[in-house]
């Protein structure tokens, strides 16, 4: 555990100086994204904002001058420097909406700041809530937190700071910001502040408060359901193949519309629903359209609910595949080249699955296979989801006749399924 | 356990009579894979091959007419039935030699039946042994295993009986098998049989006594090891293009070669090393050959040892993958479209791993991916397997060691990138 208050001694040392006194640290700065220590030189008074262990970034020490913007750091070339250099760049004065929400009093508060400029890494922040406030039970935890993820916020926390800052812009140094939790902490003489929240186990429910695919449901074992996950700024491009900037998102309209008829054929009575932002294209006529405009508000109850029912979900890799995949029978995502080295990030709702569950529901996809593997592994996933609900619903049964009842009725989904061969 | 001798354990109903009796127990077969009760309906008098109710058969049940070759199942057309009848029509009466090994004496057997058709579930059935060991002290296990497998049962067992049964061989009902097994556990006043064959927290070790990939040992921060596991009977066809049959296992060593030569020159130091069945075509310099010609006997050991030094193993899927799979740090295997269904069976051996890194250690490709994904897929996975091992060093080590490692090693943070591979 860090603390805000009293500030916390650095190892850090001043740069200008050639004999390179250790930075005296006066306080702390929240604009955002960053938590700094704010720290001074004792010798020649320069000002430096100390980057604090905090999140994904203990491993890429950085330091910025809040009167230069200048960053030091060891990994200067890594991304969290740079990205402080470029929030400093697009710091701004200008008023920042908080909304302060108590839940009960607090007496000892511990911040879990989870403002973030990439909504995956908000995901993996939330994520450590559960276990600060089960591991810190005389503390009371303070989620910071931007206003389109508030929702995802779990139960037990003391209060909510919501504040009205565009997820793309989390990074900037919003000096209000700032200055609005500098007066809000005024009140306690110690704040603690949580630092590492890599790794962490968690039971997705406590955020969403939606139940998982439910196997023992009958609709488990009913007409088959699929969500497909719709970007425009990260697209399937089919096999990897170089399209045009301007026909991308059609090209991926079409993909996915290819996809959706050749399940069809396969499996008529799949039912399959778009969600995502950005509405280009169009689909088949009975694939459901639930696409929002870029920039809309979803009806996030209503998407997860659909997830939650869905026997796979299909998309390109993102944090936005994330909620999809937790709430699933099974999650196939297509990975850009630059992606493989994020393969199950933000994963972390795996903890407590089987491990064959986790190899075999969770399929992580090069962008450049065929629609013939595509088709064919959607469809496996779909059947071995309802496989697995037939032999929980059957285990459960009372007696053999309730058993041999379920299979006379749902036996089908035993078939063979060869491959779905299509032309390239 | 159930027992098989004096008088088996059945609990069955005739699947042909309308308000289906029980049916009447007699003796047993062990005529292959199958462990069958034999069973008659006291109404129609109908005779049955009653599968024990176990092992594949664990969910199903399948019986077989010995009068007519029908196969009663609940499960119709599934392959456990197809392979059932398969068995009975592939019936011969050839003799068949066991050899027994003893490693104490016997009193009250237990039989684990690991006569198989395939080798993936074979070792899906050796993965039961040790269990079984474990969960019957008062009992001695015997295990009936094929001799290419029998140096995979685990210690701890009484007797090995080992079959000269040839391994696609292993469905078929062997008259000459089914008699001289009856008569050896006719010797016994009891005997019971186990064995599921759908194992679960397989420790691999206990059947290989080989230790898996050491994340502890600092070679795993070193020099990247990879290892290709080539079969020539199913071929890595690139990016699934038809390929006549007789160029199918050049094409592959040529694959396999592009691919050797963007890890060289991506990954510099990587030690690469293929295996298998097979020595079609010549692997690029840099590249040790351990290959075996088909039907050659190889050093299992050598090649299991091989496996456990990789950072990963890469091949075709199917059951050659499996002891690769099981004692390397990561795997890929490069699936054909009819494969799919079968992906991660028998992977019992990766129960203990935390399944975040499961999905990042175990990889399942279409054939029809590009070489710069497979590349790249390769390079992130020994990312992952790298930083892993170096985050479980790094937590353990003094403060002098930990500044010694980030020097050496701290590089290997690095996010992977592309490995662009013209193809």
């Amino acid at each position: 555990m860090l603390f805000l208050k009293p500030p916390m001694p650095t190892a850090q040392r001043c740069v200008s100086c050639a004999a390179a006194p250790a930075l005296e640290s006066t306080g702390f700065a929240i604009p955002g994204l960053f938590v700094f220590a704010d720290c001074r030189c004792p010798a020649c008074g320069k000002r430096y904002w100390v980057h604090l262990p905090i999140g994904f970034d203990i491993f890429l020490p950085t330091t910025i001058e809040p009167d230069t913007g200048v960053v030091h750091s060891p990994q200067a070339g890594e991304w969290l420097p740079q990205l402080a250099a470029a929030a400093w760049q697009a710091r701004t004065d200008k008023p920042v909406p908080v909304e302060f929400v108590e839940h009960r009093p607090v007496k000892r508060p511990l911040i879990v700041n989870c403002v973030e400029n990439i909504y995956g890494h908000v995901l993996m922040k939330l994520y450590a809530v559960p276990r600060q406030i089960r591991e810190n039970p005389d503390r009371d935890v303070i989620v910071i937190i931007q206003k389109s993820n508030a929702w995802l916020v779990p139960d037990g926390v003391a209060e909510t700071w919501i504040v009205d800052v565009p997820l793309r812009q989390g990074h900037i140094f919003y000096m209000d910001l700032h200055e609005k939790f500098s007066a809000r902490l005024r009140q306690w003489d110690e704040v603690a502040i949580a630092g590492s929240v890599i790794g962490e186990d968690i039971d997705i429910t406590k955020f969403t408060r939606m139940p998982l695919f439910d196997y023992t449901s009958e609709a488990a074992l009913a007409a088959p359901k699929a969500t497909f996950l719709w970007r425009e700024d990260r697209c399937w491009t089919y096999r990897n193949q170089p399209v045009p900037r301007e026909r991308v998102v059609l090209e991926q309209a079409a993909a996915m519309s290819r996809l959706a008829e050749t399940l069809r054929e396969r499996v008529p009575d799949i039912d399959i629903t778009v969600t995502g932002f950005g509405r280009t294209g169009v689909f088949p006529e009975w694939v459901k359209d639930w696409r929002l405009n870029q920039g809309e508000r979803p009806d996030e109850l209503a998407w997860l609910r659909l997830y939650s029912q869905s026997h796979v979900v299909f998309g390109t890799h993102g944090s936005n595949m994330l909620l999809p995949a937790a709430h699933a029978g099974s999650s196939v995502e297509l990975l850009p080249i630059f992606k493989h080295g994020n393969i199950g990030q933000g994963y972390n709702f795996l903890a407590g699955t089987a491990w064959g569950q986790a190899i075999t529901r969770y399929r992580f996809l090069p962008m450049s296979c065929s629609m013939s593997d595509i088709a064919t592994i959607l469809n496996l996933l779909i059947r071995e989801a309802r496989m697995t609900a037939f032999w929980l619903q059957s285990n459960a049964a009372p007696n053999q006749d309730a058993k041999y009842r379920l299979l006379l009725r749902h036996g089908k989904i035993f078939a063979h399924q060869p491959p779905i061969v299509v032309a390239d | 356990m159930q027992a098989l001798h004096p008088r088996p354990e059945l609990n069955q109903f005739c699947p042909v009579c309308p308000d289906r009796p029980q049916l009447e127990v007699g003796g047993f077969q062990i005529p292959s894979l199958f462990t069958l009760i034999e069973a008659r309906c006291p109404q129609c008098r109908r005779d049955f091959l009653v599968l024990r109710p176990n092992s594949w058969g664990l969910h199903y049940w399948a019986m077989l007419e010995p009068a007519t070759g029908k196969v009663h199942s609940s499960m119709p057309d599934g392959w456990l039935e197809r392979m059932l009848a398969w068995g009975w029509q592939s019936k011969h009466d050839r003799p068949v030699a066991i050899e027994t090994v003893s490693h104490r004496p016997v009193r009250r057997p237990l039989i684990v039946n690991c006569i198989e058709h395939f080798y993936g579930h074979c070792l899906g059935r050796l993965f039961d042994v040790p269990k079984v060991v474990a969960n019957n002290p008062d009992r001695d296990v015997i295990a009936i295993v094929q001799r290419p497998l029998a140096w995979l049962v685990a210690d701890g067992v009484a007797e090995v009986w080992i079959v000269d049964t040839p391994l696609d061989q292993g469905h078929a009902f062997s008259s000459a098998l089914a008699a001289e097994l009856k008569r050896r556990i006719a010797q016994f006043d009891e005997c019971g049989v186990d064995g599921t064959g759908l194992a679960s927290k397989t420790d691999i070790t206990k059947l290989t006594r080989i230790a898996r990939f050491d994340w502890l040992a600092e070679a795993s921060l070193a020099r990247a090891a990879i290892t290709f596991v080539v079969r020539e009977d199913r071929c890595w066809l690139y990016r699934a293009r038809r390929t006549p049959q007789a160029e199918m296992a050049r094409q592959q060593v040529e694959i396999m070669n592009v691919l050797a030569q963007g890890l060289l020159h991506y990954i510099p130091g990587v030690d690469i090393a293929v295996v298998g069945f097979g020595q079609t075509g010549r692997f690029v310099a840099g590249v040790q050959d351990m290959r075996v010609g088909l039907g050659q006997a190889p050093d299992e050991i050598a090649w299991t040892r091989r496996y456990a030094n990789s950072h990963i193993v890469l091949g075709v899927h199917g059951s050659g993958m499996l002891l690769p799979a099981a004692h390397a740090a990561a795997s890929i295997e490069i699936t054909p479209l009819d494969k799919f269904v079968n992906i991660a069976n028998a992977y019992d051996f990766i129960a203990d791993e935390y399944p975040v890194d499961a999905v990042r250690h175990h990889h399942f490709l279409p054939m029809s991916v590009s070489l710069t994904e497979v590349a790249t897929l390769i390079g992130a996975t020994l990312h992952f397997v790298r930083t892993s091992a170096y985050a479980r060093q790094a937590h353990r080590a003094d403060p002098a060691t930990l500044e010694r490692l980030q020097a050496q090693y701290g590089h290997l943070q690095n996010f992977p990138q592309p490995m662009i591979i013209e193809s």
